[in-house]
This record gives structure tokens, C-alpha cells and sequence, in this order.
């Protein structure tokens, strides 16, 4: 005769049992399928910290140093000293700010540390929509291909904008592909913040926005139909409109002003020839998009519209800057380009392989199917490694540099011109202010019998005069200029050299020129 | 065993069910690319790789990309893991080698016209080359493809056992062997037909026991064919009893040399292949079973990479060539060519690459069949001479059959393998250099290499290193070990006299290896190794002399001096076991006849009695290296003795206390002596060190020791010789905290020695002749306290409570402008050095201002001059008198040398204390200025000197103000206490 319950208890717990056993097998093997993507982002973050070592280029040290103000000036409630949201290309309020204040704890390294881990995110997000469309052999492919571009390596060791606003275009596209698969509408509302958080970061981000909306809605389309499309669509599209209203509500009429200033309406500064940004682009990523090409051409008839949005949006910022013949920052966009080509890459690489292994099978030969994809990721890897090798060495170390500055500079006394006044100021924000620094790019100046002057005139007015305590020069971006003073810092000048400390770039070997005003005694 | 695949779809595919498991087709769509275009991306992929390897140079990081590459990729697409290791490794050795080839060919030192580097370079050309062609010997192949077409078993099939004077007890086994086989073979095959022949040479050789062999056939039952006529040595043996047989056409034709012995199973084996009629013959390895002796183990291990590694990668090629024996061959094929060639001492590697172009060959892993290997170190190296000439003059034949392609030739494939076969021979020369290049370096200093470091070597070689033998020994894991390798190097002077007689010319006749062990016992046959061990222990001795030597290279050929001497060390302890060796047994007893119980089981090869494994191979490498390291550093890299160092500075210009300025040589001993001659104990001694120098723990300890406080004064630098100090010296630099890590490192020293100690920083701050200025070279006065809180933070920061803080400007009087907080000075210094021709100073009025400017702060009075004897004794005895009548004085210093750092001895004499007896009696005078009971030589108050003139009397009521208990430590110090003593913070 049974007891009354115990049967049941005794039946419940064996299943109870099996539940938790089959959930941790299913971990376990889960964690073992994605366990090459973890080899590949270990990989990826090893050759980043391992072989790019430099001190801060210009840009990690502008935004870290303006994130450190705008940090001090929200503590403190006073006004920037420095109207930062003028002239930078992303929100100060954003990643300047989170850089800021990492910096203040670890240090520039930390603030790198941000960008590597962002672009593993990338990484991961481009495995994840590759996996997505392709399967699990592209996903692996495609991460490949892309944790190891040059560019890609890069930006994950330089603490700027991109690294963030790449991360947040990769999970809003890794978003805007979910959002279309799953049967409720409502996860495609996250989309509009996202979008938003990726423009605040870098405004280039607008760029792309299109190909997150674009590949929602055709996805839906495909999957759900009209009516779905529309309802997603319109839902992505008010969260956007909603949250990039909050953002300027809180930022104020400033944020329209950066946009255009230093984005949409941008003045390039430095035009160059297309065919050099062409070759440019070639190199950097030419393989890479060659196969997203091929990948477009070997997709099937049903994935050929996503892979065309794919490839379309990965050519938008090189046709962009070709246009524009706007060299600046090229390297840095071409990863978000090479973001939405890596999947197709990998699909062709895919395709390339399961051909090899369909011969291979009938020639009874079972190890070679797998080396054409090596074979092409060692070629992005070794390609890869060298090019961000070479982009992390385009600046001069300015260790020395700061070292030298530091003897000389005083706080709150000394005015101080440098050609590299970005980094000098940035590594020598514990003892001087940012008032103190003058860049080379322009310059007003009245000389004491009231004369005024700007531009060339005035760096050499007050040389003349002896305005500055300490002048920094390396010819190198500025050179005109730096040829234009240097007379005023000659024999018989205010300024005695004190230093010719020497650097090495790719570009050749140089000195960072440093003058002390000269002092009685 | 190679498995036998059919075309008639019996075919199995080792993936097929994974595929089955992954439809990686069906995600990426049904489209498999034609030939054509598969071939095209793939040589587009491998250009692509080696170009980039070559152009980027990743050396260490390309051997990471593959591993973790292939270990994300491989899984996914393949199925057999001893496959995917292998192609795996083989592409990590292709990489890296490409990777340190092309930095190799960088970095040649070609001075000289390359005299030393292009031998080098050659060589590791070289190889690199064959490592690669190992691997590509070695890759994953499909298994052979086989065509039924004919029944095998009924051709007939003659076994042919040529001899010369081996002798019918080594005959016999053979023999009976044989007969085995046949009958295994008959009985599974009662039609077939096998005939055993002996194919006696030894008439025409002149053997004495030719005619037993005779003998020999006849009681076994099997038949004889003496030769009378001679030439072609075995190949002319073995055609002549072919033709006298009949063994042409339809016929299968079986080799066994003497001394072979063959499985039941081997004809059973080996005839089948002839299903198919492409099938030219099928080698199986020759495998030596007199493993107790010492040169047939260790060959026997060399042997065993050639059969059990090599030959089934050859086979895969369609490249395994006839290796003249154990192996069954197509009479027809052999009619082709005219019979086996006998114009070269290697008849069956010659006969192979004729007959490549169009008959099929099959290797067989098996072992069917086992010999004598060489008796004795001599019989081996006679052994790889034969080959190595053999081998080499068949590529001085038919080398247009192996480098020229030609419609109807030899394949690629086979091209390539009989190439790597041929230039093996040439590893003597190889290896030679290797032991050469780095003797020449380390005798002459000329590298091979430049503008390369010790690093990059590293970085570029050892992922090459790494990869070839992590692929060498996974290919030859449990077939092969380090005695093949070290055999295999020791073999290098048969091989390059082989490579001598093949170019120059001279006797190579066919020399049948001996069956029986030299005698008497053959020492010079190991006298090359000893000399070059020598040579390189010379080698070793004479770099280490060198010491114009830049170290990296040298740590390089240390290194690799130290692996030749682990390869010489072991040919030669491989002789020297050959040499004692004494046979314990007849061989013919240990000769395992086959019985009928083993015959159905599956040949095993001969397991050794000892195995070298591979991990003891490494320990031991990684011992060499250690040790060779270790030996290197001991003697080279070690630093200099940790003797802390003082500048010129410091030495010609140290304080001591109550007088006396003392080379750094003698800062421990002349105190003491001084203390006797003047009879006065000093309770401080000064001294001054730049801020690089190390604390001296030693000499601050041994103060401490005698109840002394070191007062250290430290400077940021010193003067260049244009007189500009260094930048990082300035006040500014000191403030920013340029000099924050020298300085940290001094307070944790000061922190550990622990005892009270006094510091001086930013000496004369207000002068220009500081070396760290407040109103020269950039400074101005607002620095130094800034510079002074700096310095001062850091110390805190420490936890350092046992420092005095000394203020010492050149005028403290009117230090205003330049002084940190009152709170921040302990003591304040008052210098009073008086030049000749000038003033004398009035102490009275210069303590005066300075207690007036700084009130109730102890005062340091140091002094020091030049002048006139009387003047200047009256003058010191004046000091003393201020000071006595000074409160606020805590100690009073001579300065016992010129203020001029660069001062000679004789005028550092005029300004020492001792620069006449007057001054030195004055000083002597300051004896009333201490107790009694401190003074060193016992002088007594009726006995001293008093301190007179009118400054006593201006000042007077001198008093000793020595604290009680402290009498012995603060000597000379009347002033007020400072608490350091009680260990107290001085911080206020």
C-alpha cells in the first residue's frame, strides 16, 4: 500500500534531477561550441596588449584630458575652460567622460583597456550575426577575420571614440537581426536608444543608421511580412527619434552645433588625392572587402538583399571619404566597414572551404578542406598584426618629451607653446592647468604696446616678446610653422634650447625641440 | 597497415560520418567550385600566405596564429585528429620556417664577401628545406587507390637471396625463414607457385666458403645459382639468376639479402597488391633485430625513422622506392628497364626512379622482415658511405629525371621526394658547418649575423625550432627517438667523404656491409669526434676570453656550441660502448625464427630494450641550454660587484663632523685617526653623494655602531663638464617629481637603516652655483619650497621618522625668499668659508643674524679656510668660542678640504685643519667644548688647551649642555636636544 505524496516526491526528484543534469550538459557543450571564439578573442587581446606599446597618440590624450575637465567641471559646477563640445567629434559628455574618469583611476592603459574590450564585443557581435546568418563555420570565419585586421587591433589599443561607437553600431545591428527573428515586436524599441548611445559617442555613428533600420525591416519583411515590418520599423524608429530628443534636451543646442561642425558639415582640413585613399582603403582592407564581395556573389538567391545591405553599409564610410577626399581618420572608419563585411568574408571563406572539403571528400582526403580558411586568416593575421604595428607607430614615444617639460613647467605660472600640446598637456595635467598650454594651430596675441595679431604673426609677436616660458617644436604636422618661428628662438632670442630629445616613428627618426625662456643668473 | 581502398565503392571515408553530422553544405549553400578553380585560390592562398609571412616577419606570433587558428578552424572540418595534428604542425613548420628564413637572410653578416655567412646560410638553408620536406613527405594523404584487375596468386614468384661471404650460418635462418613464408603462402594459396633460390656470388668474389652455400641449398631443399662470370655486384647477381630462372614476365620476383629474415606473412602480404597490374613493387622496412648491440640499437632508431616515417609519406606520393631488399617487385617491370641497373652501387634507388614514370610502388609498414644491422661503429659508417654515395651519384646520373619535368616523366610529387632523397647525403656537409660556424665566431669575433639581438634571434628561431620538432617527434612518436638523430649526426664524416668521392671522384665499389664485428678494437674511428670536441671546448674557452664579444651573439653560440658538444659527447660515448662492447651470446640464438603460433598474428616491429624518450631528450636539452646559460652568465653577464659608487663630487668634498674633509677611500678610517691627533671625539660625520647613488648602509651602520650620526648631504646631480647640470636637477623638476623614483628609493633605505640620520637637500638653493639653483638655470626662488615639500612628502610618504631635516643655503640669514615653512626645518646650516685675501668672518655676528632670521632653531656651524697659520688658528679658536657661547649651535664642522671640487691635493691641504700646527693645536682647544670623559685620549681639564680671545669673553658663560645620557652620542653637541635620539617624529 502506498503512502500518500511519497510516490510522487520520489518521481519528482530523479526528474529534478535529469532537468539539471541535461541544463548543465547543455551549458557545458554550448561553452565548448563557442570555445574557438573565445581562443580568437584571447588571441585578439593577447597581440593588442602584447605588441602595441606606445605612449598616448593626440586624440586618446585630447579626449582623456577633455573628459578629465568636463568630470572636474560637473564635481566642481564650473564652466569647461576649454569649449570642448565645439570642435570634438563625439559627445564630451560621453565617452571623454567615462575615458576621464577611468584614466584618473589606471591611467591611459585603463582607458585602452575600455577600447580592447569593446572591440571584443565587436568581435563577438560580428560572430554572433555571422552565426546568425550563415551558420556556426562562417561565425568563426568572420570573427577571424575580423579580430585580427589591423585596424580592428587598432582601435582595441587606442582609447578614442571609435572603439565605443563600433560597439554600440554592433549590438544595435547584432540587435536589429534579433529583433527580426523573434515573434514579439517590442525588442526592436532597445534599437532607437542604442542607435542614439552610438551617435552620442561618435556622430559618424549617423552613418549607419540607415543599415541597422534597413536590415530590420527587411528582415522582418522576409520573416513576418508587411504589417510586422511596419510595426518594428515604426517602433525603432520613435524609440531614435525619442531618446536622440532626450540626449539633446540634456545636452542643449550645443549638440546640433557638433554635429555640424565637426561631422555633417564638416571642413576637411587637409584634402587629399582619391587615389591614394583608394589605395589606402585597398590596404587596409581590401582583402576583406574583395571577399564580402565574393560572399555577396556566392549568397543565395534568399540571403542576397541582406548580404547587399551588408556589403552597401561597408563601403558607405570608404565611398565617403573618397568623396570628400578626406584622409583623416580613414584607418579608423575602415573598421567599421570591415564590421559589416567580415560576415560575408567569412561566408565566401565558407563556401571556399566546403568546396575544398566536397574534392577533398572525393579524393578521400580528410585534412585539407580546413586550410584554405587558415590559410586566409593567417594572411589577415599576419597582414593585420603589421598594420596596426605600424598605425600604433605613427607618433613619436613623447616619454622623453614629458620627462623634459616636466623639469621646466611650474603650476599656475608659465605659459607654454608646444607643437604636441595635446599629449604635454595631458601628461602634465598633475602640475599644470589647461590655460597654460598653446597648440600650434592658432593663436591671438597682443603685445604690449597693444598691437594685436593672430595666426603665424602672433606666435612670432610673442616669442618676440618672450609670452612663452617654455616652446615645444618636432616639425612635424605644423612644421611650416615651426619653420616660420624658429628665428624668434635663435641666438640673441628670449629662449635658450634645452633639450633635443629624439624619437622614432615609421616615418623616420625626429626631435622634440625644447626651449626654456631664458632667466638671469 | 595501409588499407586497401577500391575504386568499386567499398570505399571508406574516414569524415563520412562527421560530415553526416555537420551539414556545413547545406548552410552555405550546395556549390562546390570545379578543379580548376579550387587549384587557382589554392595557390592564390599559398602565395598569398608566404608572402605575407615573408613581408611581415611575425617570427613568434605566426606559430600562436596556427595553433589557435587551427584549433578554431580544424575541428570543425575534419575528423581524424592524428591528421589534423599533423597538417597542422606541418603548417606551423612552413610558416616559421618561411618567418626565420627570410629574418635569417636579412640579418647575414656579408662582410667579407659572405666568406662566413654564406656557408651558414647554405647550410640552414638547407635544412630548412628538408625540414619542410619532411613535412610535406609526411602530410596527410589519401590511401593508395587499388584497381582488381588480376589474381596475384597465380603468377609465380621467386625468392631471391643473393650472397657473397656472409656465410651459411648467417645464411641458414634465412633460409629457413623463407621456406616458412613459402609454405604460409601455399597453404592459403595451394595453387600458387614459389620458388626459393640462393644466388650465390661467392665464387666470383673469391670467398673461401663458396661452395658450403652450395651445400647449404641442397640439404634445405631449395635452389642454387652460383655465378662464374662477374660484375653488376648484387644487381648483376641478382639478373643473372633471374635470367637463369626465368623469372621475367608474369613472374614476382622477391629480395632478401642474407642476413634477412622474413615473416611467415610475408608473401601472404605483400603479393596481393599485385591485383593490381600498376603496381610495380611493394618494399616493405628493413629493420635490424641485434638490438643488443650498440651501433645496430641506435641505427636501428635511424632506420626506424626512415621506414616507419618517411616511407609511408613516399608511398602516399607514389615515390617509395626499391630499397634492394624485403621488398617483391614485377618481373615485367624490371624487363622494362633491362633488368636492375649495375652501374651503381644503389641499383634499386636507380632502378626506382626509371621505373617511377610509369609503375606504382607500395610501402608496407609491416614489419615482414628483420636483418643484422652494423656490427660495429666502422661496418656503419662504411654502411652510410656506400648509401651516401649511391644515393649521391644517382642525382649526378639523373638529375635531368628529377629537376626537369618532362611529358611522361616523374610527377611533382615524386620529383620532389626523390630529390630530398638524393640531397639527404649532403646533411654531412650540413652539419659540419654547424659545428664549425660558431668555432669561427668565437675564435675570430666575425659574426654570421648583424644588427640582430639576442631577442630576435630568439623570437624568429624558436618558434621555428619549436614547430619542426614538435612535428618531428608527433610524426615519429614511438617509431623513432634521439639515438637516430645522434647517430644520424655522426655519420657525418662518411658523408662528406662520401660527398668528396662523388664530386672528386674516386673507389666506390659495392661493399657489403659485415656481418661480424671488427677486430681488434677500431679507436681511430672515433678520433674526429674527439678532436672536434676539442675544438669546440677550445672554442668555449677562447670566447669566454674574448670580451670584445658582443654578449648576445656569444649567449647564440654558447648555446649551440653546447649542442654540438651533447651530439659529440654522445657519438663518442656510442663508440666508446661499441668499443667494450662484448657479444653475450652467438647472434644465431637470438634470431626469432618464426613458429606456426605467430604466424596468423598481425608483425610487430621489434621493440628495443631501452627507449630514449623524447622527454628525456628535451630535459636534456633544456639541461645543455641551463647549464651552457648558467656557465655564460656566471662568467659574463653577471653584474658588477654591488659596490655602491660615488661621484668625483662626492669624494672630494664629504663633511665630517667638528672639521675635516676626507676622500670618500678613506670616510671609514680617518675619523678615527683624526679623532687621536686632535683628540676630540666627532659625534657627526658628514658626507656628500648625488641623488643617484646608492645609501651606504654599511658606513651609516658602523656610525651608528660607534654612537655616530651620518649627516648626508644629497645633490640632483652633478655639473657637465660645460658647466650646465642637468635638467632633471632643477627646482622645478625636483617639484613636478622628476626625481620622485630616487628619491622613494632613498627614503625606503633611510626607512630601513632606521637610525637617526640627518639629510640636507637643495644645498645653497640661493646661489647660482647650485647645482640645483633658485635663480640660475631656469629657477626662481618660489621653486625651492615647492621643490623642499616635494622632497619632504616622499620621505613621509615612507614612513621615514628618523630624519633631521638640515636647511642649507649659502646665507641663511636672509634666506626669506627662498625658504620652505619653519616647521619643515630641523637645523639650519651656517657655512662660514673664508677665502684667501679675504675678510676674516665675525661668527659672533654671522650667528647673530642667522639665529635672529631662523630663532630657536638648532644651528649646524660648519667652517673652513685658507689663510695665514696664526690667523687662521686664531680664527678657529674664535668660531669655537662663538659657538660655545651660542645657545642655538648644535654642532660646529671643519670643512677639511678646498670648496673647489676640483681642487689639488696640495690646496686642499692649505684649507685642512691640518694645514700648520697652529690651526691644528686650535682645533685641539675645541677640547673644552666637550666632556671630559668623551674625549678619545684621556685628556684631563687641567691638561687642555682653554678656548681664549675675546670673543669668549664677548659672548661668555661658555656651558656644556650636554644632555645626560646622551653624553656619548651627541659629543660636541652643547645645543638644544633634538629628539631623533628618542626616535621620535621630527615632523612637526
Amino acid at each position: 500500500m502506498e503512502i500518500a505524496g511519497v510516490p510522487t516526491r520520489r518521481a519528482a526528484r530523479p526528474t529534478v534531477r535529469l532537468r539539471r543534469s541535461l541544463t548543465s550538459r547543455v551549458n557545458a557543450s554550448t561553452l565548448v561550441a563557442h570555445a574557438p571564439l573565445a581562443l580568437v578573442l584571447a588571441l585578439q587581446a593577447i597581440i593588442s596588449l602584447v605588441t602595441l606599446n606606445n605612449t598616448p597618440f593626440e586624440d586618446e590624450a585630447l579626449y582623456i584630458y577633455a573628459g578629465r575637465q568636463v568630470l572636474h567641471a560637473l564635481i566642481t559646477q564650473t564652466p569647461l575652460s576649454d569649449p570642448f563640445p565645439r570642435y570634438l567629434s563625439g559627445s564630451p559628455y560621453f565617452y571623454p567622460l567615462l575615458a576621464g574618469a577611468v584614466d584618473g583611476w589606471g591611467g591611459v592603459q585603463a582607458a585602452r583597456a575600455l577600447s580592447l574590450v569593446a572591440m571584443l564585443v565587436v568581435t563577438a557581435c560580428v560572430y554572433w550575426i555571422a552565426g546568425h546568418l550563415f551558420g556556426r563555420e562562417t561565425a568563426l570565419f568572420s570573427a577571424a577575420l575580423y579580430g585580427f585586421q589591423g585596424t580592428t587591433l587598432f582601435l582595441g589599443r587606442l582609447a578614442t571614440y571609435d572603439a565605443f561607437c563600433l560597439m554600440f553600431l554592433a549590438l544595435s545591428t547584432a540587435l536589429a537581426l534579433r529583433a527580426s527573428a523573434t515573434k514579439s515586436p517590442f525588442l526592436s524599441i532597445a534599437l532607437g536608444p542604442l542607435l542614439t548611445l552610438a551617435i552620442l559617442d561618435k556622430y559618424v555613428a549617423l552613418l549607419w543608421t540607415p543599415s541597422a533600420l534597413a536590415l530590420l525591416a527587411w528582415l522582418t519583411l522576409r520573416r513576418w511580412g508587411w504589417r510586422q515590418m511596419a510595426i518594428r520599423l515604426d517602433l525603432a524608429v520613435i524609440a531614435l527619434v525619442l531618446s536622440a530628443a532626450t540626449a539633446y534636451a540634456a545636452l542643449g543646442s550645443d549638440l546640433l552645433q557638433s554635429i555640424m561642425g565637426s561631422t555633417t558639415n564638416r571642413a576637411v582640413v587637409s584634402h587629399a588625392a582619391r587615389l591614394p585613399l583608394v589605395w589606402e582603403v585597398i590596404s587596409l582592407g581590401g582583402i576583406t572587402l574583395g571577399l564580402a564581395l565574393a560572399g555577396l556573389l556566392l549568397a543565395n538567391r534568399s540571403q542576397r538583399v541582406t548580404a547587399a545591405i551588408f556589403l552597401a553599409s561597408a563601403l558607405l564610410a570608404p565611398a565617403y571619404h573618397i568623396y570628400k577626399a578626406e584622409p583623416i581618420s580613414l584607418n579608423k572608419h575602415i573598421a567599421y566597414a570591415l564590421f559589416f563585411a567580415a560576415p560575408l568574408a567569412g561566408f565566401a571563406v565558407t563556401c571556399v572551404s566546403v568546396s575544398f572539403q566536397r574534392a577533398a571528400r572525393q579524393a578521400l582526403d580528410t585534412a585539407q578542406s580546413w586550410l584554405p580558411g587558415l590559410g586566409v586568416c593567417l594572411v589577415i593575421f599576419t597582414l593585420g598584426m603589421q598594420q596596426a604595428n605600424w598605425q600604433y607607430h605613427q607618433w613619436g614615444n613623447t616619454t622623453g618629451m614629458a620627462s623634459v617639460l616636466r623639469t621646466l613647467v611650474r603650476p599656475d605660472s608659465g605659459r607654454y607653446l608646444a607643437e604636441d600640446m595635446e599629449v604635454a598637456r595631458y601628461a602634465l595635467q598633475d602640475v599644470t592647468a589647461d590655460w597654460q598650454w598653446t597648440g600650434p594651430y592658432w593663436f591671438e596675441y597682443t603685445s604690449a604696446s597693444g598691437q594685436y595679431f593672430s595666426g603665424v604673426a602672433a606666435y612670432q609677436a610673442a616669442l618676440a616678446d618672450g609670452y612663452f616660458d617654455v616652446v615645444e617644436l618636432s616639425y612635424g604636422a605644423t612644421a611650416p610653422l615651426d619653420i616660420a618661428i624658429q628665428s624668434e628662438l635663435g641666438p640673441g632670442s628670449h629662449y635658450i634650447l634645452v633639450a633635443k630629445v629624439p624619437y622614432h616613428d615609421v616615418f623616420g627618426n625626429g626631435y622634440y625641440w625644447i626651449w626654456r625662456k631664458q632667466t638671469p643668473g | 597497415m595501409v588499407a586497401i581502398h577500391e575504386k568499386s565503392g567499398a570505399q571508406e571515408l574516414p569524415n563520412a560520418r562527421s560530415a553526416s553530422r555537420r551539414p556545413l553544405g547545406d548552410a552555405v549553400g550546395q556549390r562546390a567550385f570545379p578543379p580548376w578553380a579550387n587549384r587557382l585560390i589554392s595557390v592564390v592562398i599559398v602565395l598569398g600566405a608566404i608572402t605575407s609571412i615573408a613581408v611581415t616577419l611575425p617570427a613568434g606570433w605566426a606559430l600562436v596564429a596556427v595553433a589557435v587558428l587551427g584549433i578554431c578552424v580544424a575541428p570543425g572540418m575534419a575528423t581524424r585528429r592524428e591528421a589534423i595534428v599533423t597538417s597542422l604542425l606541418a603548417v606551423a613548420v612552413g610558416v616559421t620556417t618561411i618567418d626565420y628564413l627570410t629574418w635569417r637572410i636579412e640579418v647575414s653578416n656579408w662582410t667579407f664577401f659572405g666568406v662566413i655567412a654564406a656557408p651558414l646560410l647554405a647550410a640552414e638553408v638547407f635544412g630548412a628545406l628538408h625540414t619542410l620536406g619532411l613535412q610535406y613527405t609526411i602530410w596527410p594523404k589519401p590511401p593508395l587507390k587499388i584497381t582488381h584487375t588480376d589474381d596475384p596468386t597465380r603468377r609465380p614468384i621467386f625468392i631471391l637471396i643473393p650472397t657473397v661471404n656472409e656465410g651459411v650460418t648467417v645464411l641458414r635462418p634465412t633460409v629457413q625463414a623463407a621456406l616458412e613464408a613459402r609454405d604460409q603462402y601455399l597453404t592459403a594459396f595451394p595453387h600458387g607457385e614459389v620458388v626459393i633460390a640462393l644466388c650465390n656470388d661467392g665464387w666470383v668474389a673469391g670467398a673461401p666458403d663458396w661452395r658450403d652455400v652450395e651445400s647449404l641449398a641442397q640439404r634445405m631443399g631449395v635452389t642454387c645459382v652460383t655465378r662464374a662470370q662477374g660484375g653488376g655486384a648484387k644487381a648483376g647477381n641478382l639478373e643473372y639468376a633471374r635470367q637463369t630462372l626465368g623469372a621475367t614476365g608474369e613472374a614476382l620476383i622477391v629480395v632478401f639479402d642474407a642476413d634477412q629474415i622474413a615473416h611467415p606473412d610475408f608473401l601472404l602480404k605483400t603479393a596481393p597488391w599485385f591485383t593490381d597490374r600498376t603496381i610495380g613493387w611493394v618494399q616493405t622496412g628493413q629493420y635490424y633485430r641485434n638490438l643488443d648491440q650498440p651501433v645496430a640499437r641506435w641505427a636501428h632508431d635511424q632506420q626506424a625513422l626512415f621506414y616507419k616515417v618517411l616511407c609511408p609519406g613516399k608511398s602516399a606520393h607514389n615515390a617509395a622506392f626499391i630499397c634492394g631488399t624485403n621488398v617483391m617487385i614485377q618481373a615485367a617491370a624490371l624487363d622494362e628497364i633491362g633488368g636492375l641497373p649495375q652501374d651503381s652501387v644503389t641499383e634499386d634507388f636507380a632502378a626506382s626512379i626509371r621505373l617511377h614514370s610509369r609503375w606504382r610502388s607500395v610501402f608496407l609498414t609491416d614489419v615482414l622482415a628483420t636483418g643484422l644491422g652494423p656490427m660495429d661503429w666502422p661496418s656503419y659508417l662504411k654502411q652510410q658511405r656506400r648509401w651516401a654515395i649511391g644515393t649521391l651519384s644517382v642525382l649526378r646520373v639523373h638529375w635531368r629525371d628529377i629537376i626537369l619535368p618532362r611529358r611522361g616523366g616523374l610527377t611533382l610529387e615524386q620529383r620532389i621526394q626523390y630529390a630530398l632523397a638524393c640531397t639527404h647525403y649532403l646533411s654531412g656537409l650540413r652539419d659540419l658547418i654547424f659545428i664549425i660556424s660558431p668555432l669561427v665566431f668565437l675564435a675570430t669575433g666575425i659574426p654570421a649575423v648583424r644588427a640582430a639581438t639576442l631577442g630576435q634571434f630568439l623570437w624568429h628561431f624558436l618558434p621555428f625550432w619549436i614547430a619542426s620538432q614538435a612535428a618531428f617527434w608527433y610524426a615519429g612518436s614511438g617509431k623513432t627517438g634521439l639515438r637516430g638523430i645522434v647517430i644520424g649526426f655522426g655519420s657525418f664524416p662518411a658523408l662528406i667523404q662520401a660527398t668528396w668521392t662523388v664530386i672528386f671522384g674516386g673507389r666506390s665499389g659495392f661493399m657489403v656491409t659485415s656481418k661480424r664485428r671488427a677486430s681488434p678494437r677500431v679507436w681511430s674511428s672515433l678520433g674526429i669526434y674527439a678532436l672536434a670536441t676539442v675544438a669546440c671546448l677550445a672554442a668555449v674557452w677562447l670566447g669566454f676570453r674574448n670580451h670584445a664579444l658582443r654578449s648576445d651573439s656569444l649567449v647564440i653560440s654558447i648555446l649551440w656550441v653546447g649542442y654540438d658538444l651533447a651530439l659529440l659527447s654522445s657519438v663518442l660515448w656510442l663508440g666508446m660502448n661499441d668499443l667494450f662492447y662484448r657479444e653475450p651470446q652467438p647472434i644465431q640464438r637470438r634470431v626469432p625464427v618464426p613458429s606456426g603460433a605467430r604466424r596468423l598474428q598481425p608483425t610487430q616491429m621489434l621493440r628495443p630494450t631501452r627507449r630514449l624518450r623524447p622527454g628525456w631528450a628535451l630535459a636534456a636539452a633544456a639541461l645543455i641550454a641551463a647549464s651552457s646559460s648558467v656557465l655564460f652568465a656566471s662568467s659574463h653577464l653577471a653584474p658588477e660587484p654591488a659596490t655602491w659608487s660615488v661621484t668625483t663630487r662626492t669624494a672630494s668634498s664629504p663633511y665630517l663632523g667638528l672639521g675635516l674633509t676626507l676622500p670618500v677611500q678613506s670616510l671609514t678610517s680617518r675619523p678615527a685617526a683624526l679623532e687621536s691627533r686632535v683628540c676630540l671625539p666627532f659625534s657627526i660625520i658628514g658626507r656628500t653623494q648625488t641623488i643617484q647613488d646608492s645609501f651606504d648602509f654599511a658606513w651609516a651602520r658602523q656610525l651608528a655602531a660607534q654612537n655616530k650620526r651620518p649627516w648626508i648631504t644629497l645633490q640632483f646631480g652633478s655639473f657637465n663638464a660645460r658647466g650646465v647640470p642637468p635638467l632633471d636637477a632643477s627646482l622645478p623638476a625636483i617639484a613636478n617629481g622628476s626625481q620622485d623614483q630616487n628619491l622613494q628609493r632613498w627614503a625606503q633605505d633611510i626607512h630601513a637603516y632606521g637610525q637617526p640620520i640627518f639629510l640636507t637637500f637643495l644645498l645653497h638653493v640661493d646661489r647660482n652655483w647650485a647645482v640645483s639653483s633658485a635663480v640660475a638655470n631656469g629657477g626662481i626662488p618660489q621653486d625651492a619650497p615647492r621643490a623642499w615639500a616635494r622632497i619632504q612628502s616622499i620621505f613621509k610618504a615612507a614612513g621615514d621618522t628618523n630624519v633631521a631635516w638640515v636647511w642649507a643655503p649659502a646665507d641663511p640669514a636672509t634666506d626669506q625668499a627662498y625658504a620652505p615653512p619653519e616647521t619643515s626645518i630641523d637645523v639650519v646650516l651656517q657655512s662660514m668659508i673664508r677665502y684667501p685675501g679675504t675678510p676674516w668672518p665675525d661668527p659672533v655676528a654671522v650667528l647673530s643674524a642667522v639665529i635672529a632670521r631662523h630663532p630657536h632653531k638648532p644651528i649646524f656651524v660648519e667652517i673652513s679656510a685658507d689663510g695665514p697659520a696664526a690667523e687662521k688658528a686664531a680664527w678657529i679658536v674664535r668660531v669655537a668660542a662663538a659657538a660655545q657661547s651660542t645657545p642655538d649651535v648644535y654642532a660646529l664642522f671643519y670643512h677639511d678640504s678646498s670648496p673647489d671640487v676640483r681642487a689639488t691635493q696640495t690646496e686642499n691641504r692649505q684649507w685642512s685643519l691640518e694645514s700648520d700646527p697652529s690651526s691644528l693645536q686650535a682645533v685641539r682647544s675645541w677640547q673644552t667644548l666637550v666632556q671630559p670623559a668623551t674625549l678619545p685620549c684621556g685628556a684631563t681639564n687641567a691638561a687642555r688647551p682653554r678656548v681664549t680671545g675675546p670673543v669668549q669673553s664677548a659672548v661668555g658663560q661658555p656651558a656644556a649642555r650636554v644632555p645626560a645620557g646622551q653624553s656619548g652620542a651627541l659629543t660636541g653637541a652643547w645645543a638644544p636636544q633634538i629628539p631623533f635620539v628618542k626616535r621620535e617624529p621630527l615632523w612637526k
